[in-house]
């Protein structure tokens, strides 16, 4: 994987946490600065689950710091983001409600499937799972999805 | 209504699809030189090789068919006393920063000792089993009779290769270089004289060849493993 393509995972999860642009970038480019800073980082077996610690970390940090101000931003995103055909927003209106339903885990491993393609092994490498307990857990998630949008 | 797997898929995509990071490009350009493919480092690898490496090895190959041209049972031994030269520009290319006396640093370095070498080695032996395939293939149509008599070529480059590797762990410096020499003589040496004591190509040593052959590659297994763990960055360093 080039590092072009780690750099938008990266910069997609952090989206995902933060809902807005700047700020995900911001943590981005931090994230790539402190994995090159330290060789440890780079030598282990699954570079992008360290990469994703140190990002979830960082936004975590950020949301400490500047809570309300997410909120705000989190509106606005969404508005930008409900354009175009009624369908869609229809559709994205009722996947969100659906994701409510679902822990943050299970929430995270089919962002991470779905949205960033990664391999069971890495998710399972990031919440201390076993790749079968990963795969079970989106298999679940994926089942009250489809049972909250089917309703 | 009914949602596939795949028309979720879809949403969730669309529904976290982030906008275009505008600083990518210009973040990513400081990274633009740690970027390599394991392609692009096994060619930057390969033209590392010495050409007369690569020239030395297809000599040998042109002279193995050449010589294979009007070769009998009597005189096969001489393509088996050749192919240690083969392994030759191996040895010469696993000590060669032993040679110099560079191994120390480049435990350290960003591509490690270890890797340059599995690159390098890799790419001639696999440049050298086309060699020994070629040649066992072009040697008098039809006089080796089946895949047994492979070890002909086999076990005399494997032979050289493994005590090659138990030596040059044990050496540096110039001494490296007179084994990479010195080693392949030495197994093309005693191929001639066992075959004038033993009458080694006959249809009855077919056994002593498929036992050499057994042995030759747990010996050069052996040594390989404990040659490329000795180019491992020390644990103090």
């Amino acid at each position: 994987m080039d590092y072009e393509e780690q750099y938008d995972r990266i910069y997609r999860y952090c989206y995902y946490k933060l809902k807005q642009r700047e700020m995900a970038e911001d943590i981005t480019q931090e994230t790539f600065l402190r994995f090159f800073g330290k060789k440890e980082y780079q030598e282990g077996e699954h570079p992008m689950k360290v990469m994703y610690t140190i990002a979830k970390n960082l936004c975590t940090d950020e949301f400490r710091k500047k809570k309300y101000m997410f909120l705000e931003d989190v509106k606005g995103e969404e508005v930008l983001q409900n354009k175009g055909p009624e369908d869609d927003i229809v559709n994205a209106g009722a996947l969100r409600l659906a994701m409510e339903k679902l822990d943050d885990v299970s929430r995270e491993v089919l962002f991470f499937r779905f949205v960033n393609q990664e391999s069971f092994a890495v998710i399972g490498e990031m919440y201390h799972l076993s790749r079968y307990a990963v795969y079970r857990k989106y298999q679940k998630a994926l089942k009250i999805l489809r049972r909250e949008l089917e309703k | 209504m009914r949602w596939k797997k795949k028309q979720i898929k879809q949403e969730f995509i669309k529904l976290y699809e982030a906008p275009e990071p505008p600083g990518k490009q210009e973040f990513l350009k400081q990274f633009d030189t740690c970027y390599l493919s394991m392609g692009q480092f096994m060619w930057q690898q390969l033209l590392y090789i010495k050409k007369w490496m690569w020239l030395f090895s297809a000599g040998i190959f042109f002279l193995g068919t050449m010589l294979g041209r009007n070769l009998d049972r009597e005189t096969v031994w001489v393509i088996s006393a050749l192919i240690p030269f083969l392994a030759l520009t191996f040895l010469t290319e696993s000590g060669r920063s032993k040679i110099y006396g560079m191994e120390e640093l480049e435990y350290a370095t960003r591509f490690s000792l270890k890797s340059l070498m599995l690159a390098r080695l890799g790419v001639l032996g696999l440049f050298h089993g086309v060699i020994l395939l070629l040649l066992f293939l072009c040697i008098p149509q039809g006089f080796f009779p089946g895949p047994k008599d492979l070890m002909y070529v086999l076990v005399p480059y494997f032979l050289t290769v493994s005590i090659g590797f138990s030596l040059l762990r044990r050496f540096r410096g110039r001494e490296v270089l007179y084994i990479s020499l010195g080693v392949p003589a030495f197994v093309s040496l005693l191929v001639a004289v066992a075959n004038q004591m033993y009458p080694l190509y006959s249809i009855s040593m077919v056994k002593f060849w498929g036992l050499a052959g057994l042995f030759v590659m747990i010996f050069t297994v052996k040594e390989t493993i404990l040659f490329f763990r000795q180019t491992e960055e020390f644990v103090w360093n």
